[in-house]
């Protein structure tokens, strides 16, 4: 492309909201986007705002055959606990339209668009894993089905996943290696911190990616917002 | 728009940004990351109080120029003190807590220790709660999660989960992957490292067991970056204002956007740049651009009477007709090394410059087209003079017109 594609390019801006700051550069002919998030709103929206709108629009967006496949099935913005103390007001037509053009976004940029939902899948369902403490002095988790589902969506086996969640191993005086068992809060952080992870690395990825094009592409951050 | 495509028409090198970032937020029980988000909102009104008025304000006082224009605009560097100073700033103390291991109540004291003469932290009757003055409005914080959230880290067992031994899902592993990297340099896994949740572009992940920097540092590192990049750059500001705090589309509630405006300071930066000063170029910058305004032989075009020049220029300019609203005032101040330009004038100058120039173009391309055309023509009348004389005789040859 030369200078002159580039001012009769159509530049267009969309509006981020929810993200803290996200500078935009246009250098020639290349767009270097930069987005820092606000990973709290992942596991916890506050009660008039949403949570980050990709997962409203994936929901709303999915065809039965991939909600099977992802273990979202019979999972709606009311059962889903990251999403549903928030705003769980939906335009579903338009959510479900915004999903697909997301969806031709990743083709362009060349990212495994079933990865990518297989990931924001494992968060959502993260979020409905809730640890309890149990007689003794173990933890037990309630929801074991969608443990099962996260471990399956992660490729990770599902005890392997269990024991991530709750146990820390602790570097004791005298380099001895201590494993101990988390109680119930503890293991509920771990999982949340899990799911702030899963979901700022994944943008990062998609925001890595986009960068790395020589192509114009200015990427349709109002998914992320 | 007009701006960007402005800039990018004449851009050769460098850049153009676009910095679109969430204003100032005020929930019912604000976390860390709204604390980082306010701060931001704080600090570009800083910058843009220091573009607009301070700036403008201070260079005319430096050449002596007398401005009528009270310009009275609200400093908020208190409150960016109060948040991110060095060692002192809650940030700051929030780190200190962190590393020692403390909790939300023992931080939440020791601020009200700190800033207890500060009139923008107001001191908390809540163990856990503070509240903070900002610019644009109160906001309540509670400190419960600063802690964790500020050390935002993830254990190495859960990490080392997504290790390609135990995970067949390769996107998952390559989200790890720095930190698997890191983990798995040594036999021991795992062995009670911690890493931060959110990717960082360090090259050393850790000092020690501990990641290098908490997550209020590399959102500070981000901001001072932010900030340095915009000093160096040419910036167009765009005000955004909502019509109502619910979200509701339609509804215009006149409390909110008012709020929204005075905190903004739109009434002051409208003043400034109706009748102040807030445009300077230095003497020869402006005669190069705007000398076309002025008749060629008037013009001395010398470095010493540069400024001589930037009168005429002026005094024709003023003669012209403007194509502006009656109520906006062109004026304008010579100084010891800039002129002063109002809005309105510089306005005015600009339309005349682009008048002129779309005049001189069309004439350039009236007159070659015209020489092109009467080019072809000569020759069009040569070759029907030479097939003339076989004709017949009573019929007159007007040469010019070229008939026949």
């Amino acid at each position: 492309m030369t200078d002159g594609a580039l001012y009769r390019t159509k530049i267009h801006c969309y509006f981020l909201d929810q993200v803290i700051v996200t500078i935009l550069f246009i250098l020639k002919l290349r767009i270097i986007n930069v987005v820092v998030l606000n990973q709290t709103r992942v596991i916890h929206p506050l009660p008039n705002e949403k949570n980050y709108h990709i997962f409203y629009q994936m929901l709303a967006g999915l065809s039965r055959e991939e909600r099977t496949r992802l273990n979202l099935e019979g999972f709606t913005l009311t059962n889903l606990r990251y999403l549903q103390n928030g705003d769980t007001r939906q335009d579903e037509q338009e959510d479900s339209a915004r999903f697909q053009a997301w969806k031709a976004c990743l083709g362009i940029l060349g990212i495994p668009f079933l990865d990518v939902v297989r990931v924001l899948a494992a968060v959502l369902l993260l979020g409905n894993i809730q640890f309890v403490d149990s007689q003794n002095l173990e933890v037990d988790v309630s929801g074991e089905s969608e443990l099962n589902a996260v471990a399956s969506l992660l490729g990770v086996p599902a005890a392997a996943l269990f024991r991530g969640l709750t146990t820390r191993t602790h570097n004791a005086r005298g380099g001895q290696l201590v494993k101990s068992v988390c109680d119930a809060n503890m293991s509920n952080m771990t999982r949340d911190s899990l799911a702030k992870a899963l979901y700022c690395r994944t943008v990062a990825t998609i925001v890595r990616r986009a960068n790395s094009l020589k192509r114009f592409f200015f990427l349709s951050l109002y998914v992320f917002s | 728009m007009a701006a960007l495509n402005n800039a990018v028409r004449h851009a050769t090198d460098g850049f153009i940004g676009i910095l679109d970032m969430f204003g100032f937020e005020e929930p019912h029980l604000a976390q860390l990351e709204h604390l980082c988000i306010n701060l931001c909102a704080e600090t570009m009104q800083h910058f843009y109080n220091t573009h607009i008025f301070k700036s403008s304000v201070e260079s005319c006082r430096d050449e002596g120029i007398i401005c009528d224009t009270e310009v009275d605009y609200v400093d908020n560097v208190p409150c960016i003190d109060l948040i991110s100073s060095l060692r002192t700033g809650l940030l700051s103390m929030l780190d200190t807590e962190c590393s020692v291991r403390g909790n939300a109540e023992s931080y939440v004291a020791k601020i009200k220790v700190q800033h207890r003469s500060s009139q923008r932290l107001e001191q908390p009757f809540d163990p856990r709660l503070f509240t903070i003055r900002h610019f644009a409005g109160r906001v309540e914080y509670d400190s419960t999660d600063f802690l964790d959230t500020n050390r935002d880290v993830v254990s190495d067992d859960l990490v080392s989960v997504f290790y390609k031994h135990t995970c067949n899902f390769g996107f998952a592993t390559h989200l790890f992957g720095t930190e698997l990297k890191a983990l798995y340099s040594q036999e021991s896994v795992p062995r009670g490292m911690s890493f931060r949740i959110a990717p960082t572009s360090h090259t050393d992940l850790l000092n020690g067991d501990e990641p290098v920097s908490t997550l209020t540092q590399d959102f500070h590192t981000r901001l001072d970056n932010l900030l340095r990049t915009l000093v160096h750059a040419r910036p167009h500001f765009v005000r955004c204002i909502r019509s109502n705090s619910t979200e509701n589309p339609g509804t215009y509630d006149r409390g909110t956007v008012v709020r929204q405006i005075r905190a903004l300071q739109v009434l002051e930066t409208v003043n400034l740049m109706a009748s102040g000063f807030p445009h300077r170029m230095r003497f020869k910058q402006f005669t190069s651009r705007y000398r076309m305004l002025a008749p060629f032989r008037m013009l001395r075009r010398c470095e010493e009477k540069a400024l001589d020049d930037c009168k005429l220029i002026l005094d024709f300019a003023m003669e012209q007709p403007s194509e502006l609203d009656s109520s906006v005032t062109l004026s304008w101040a010579p100084g010891k090394r800039h002129i002063f330009l109002s809005e309105g004038i510089r306005q005015h100058l600009e339309n005349m410059r682009t008048n002129i120039r779309n005049r001189s173009a069309v004439l350039i391309q009236a007159a070659y087209r015209g020489w092109q055309l009467r080019r072809l023509g000569t020759i069009r009348r040569t070759r029907k003079d030479i097939l003339l004389p076989s004709s017949n005789k009573h019929i007159l040859v007007n040469p010019t017109i070229g008939l026949f």
